[in-house]
């Protein structure tokens, strides 16, 4: 049996005459089967939350000025922040993977204002082509290719 | 009577006369390979143990009665086959319900909330009957079909974590089947039923667990009207910056 849910999960808004067990939770709540994907794509917020205040760190960095900015290149190079790196990749590609390629398609209703919804098929090839043509693009530019 | 083998049913039991919590009770039955979860409940029932409780009805995935939890994972009883499972198997309630008695749940919060997002076509004004029928292409059919064929069986209430944690949460049936109505051509209720999914506990409290499509019965994928539901609410958001408030279709 899973653990207790919330005592009014489901109760009707005025008491019953009978007794009532409590609800539980999915016995394979949170930890087995397919929740399991679920929590971790949740847990993956962290991610995202900690790489904008990183974000917001680089960009006072810049506007700081270059010693600022060179100070910081010199903290990234710090094996913590390079293993932080190689786990929010893993995680970043886990949500987009989940949420693009397995759960983005049916999000879209059939109509958005006059334009019909493209065949569900279509959405995974597309959002892939994209995916991989701004890989590329970010690659270039991290590689020096435009001057 | 060769083909009987035999089977451990671990079936939970709640007598509210009785019980402050659940227990289990153990069954060994002799079931055929042929059978359905439901075939040996109501064995159970009619040979073995008269007290036990349980809703069934129709016996071919229609009705919607007969959902409980198999192995703890929300089924229709009368659509699972007994050869897909071991020497075990552990039936329980569905969860996250209050329960009435054993494998009974209480249906009263689920039609409180089926209710509350108006489940049928709404219209400013009717036709006359001498005006004729509406009319729909099979194009505005297919808009809704697939979220029309929900059987109101609880299964993805009882998948969903977010039931169990949120009260007010409205739920995937009924969301899914507002978001039918608000996809028919003949229903002018958009308006209204928006503002329910838009309140606190509709739409957005989903997280997108998916699990309620995982368990459908029916393949309605319950995830995917929440979540367009969703979407809609965003494209609105965003039209308003630009146009006056939506109005009925």
């Amino acid at each position: 049996m899973g653990r207790l849910a919330d005592p009014l999960a489901m109760s009707p808004s005025r008491p019953g005459r009978t007794r009532t067990a409590p609800p539980v939770m999915p016995a394979e709540f949170p930890a087995q089967g397919r929740y399991r994907s679920y929590m971790l794509f949740g847990a993956c917020c962290v991610f995202f939350l900690l790489s904008s205040l990183l974000f917001l760190r680089v960009v006072n960095a810049l506007a700081t000025g270059p010693e600022a900015w060179d100070e910081l290149l010199r903290e990234f190079r710090h094996p913590l922040y390079l293993a932080y790196n190689v786990a929010a990749l893993a995680g970043f590609v886990f949500t987009a993977r989940r949420f693009l390629f397995q759960l983005f398609a049916k999000t879209q209703p059939p109509r958005i204002g006059p334009f019909p919804r493209p065949p569900l098929a279509v959405f995974s090839p597309v959002l892939g082509a994209a995916w991989l043509a701004a890989t590329a693009l970010i690659f270039c530019i991290l590689w020096g290719a435009f001057p | 009577m060769s083909e009987l083998q035999k089977k451990t049913f671990v079936i939970t039991r709640f007598d509210p006369d009785k019980d402050e919590v659940p227990k289990t009770q153990t069954y060994e039955i002799p079931v055929r390979p042929d059978w359905k979860v439901l075939d040996a409940l109501n064995f159970i029932k009619d040979e073995v143990d008269g007290t036990l409780s349980h809703r069934w009805s129709c016996r071919m995935a229609v009705c919607g009665s007969c959902g409980m939890t198999v192995n703890g994972e929300p089924k229709l009883t009368c659509k699972t086959a007994l050869s897909d499972y071991g020497d075990t198997l552990e039936v329980g309630p569905l969860s996250n319900f209050p329960v009435i008695r054993d494998l009974v749940v209480e249906l009263e919060g689920f039609m409180e909330k089926f209710k509350a997002v108006k489940p049928w076509i709404l219209r400013a004004k009717e036709k006359a009957p001498e005006e004729g029928v509406y009319r729909q292409s099979p194009e505005e059919l297919e808009a809704f079909k697939q979220f029309s064929m929900c059987i109101n069986c609880m299964l993805c209430y009882a998948a969903c974590p977010v039931v169990g944690n949120e009260p007010d949460y409205l739920g995937p049936a009924a969301i899914a089947l507002g978001h039918r109505y608000n996809l028919d051509s003949r229903d002018e209720g958009d308006v209204e039923r928006n503002q329910v999914f838009r309140e606190e506990g509709g739409v957005y409290s989903c997280s997108y667990a998916n699990e309620c499509s995982e368990v459908c019965p029916k393949n309605v994928d319950p995830a995917a009207a929440i979540n367009q539901a969703k979407f809609l609410a965003l494209v609105d958001w965003a039209k308003s910056f630009v146009s006056s408030p939506p109005r009925r279709k």
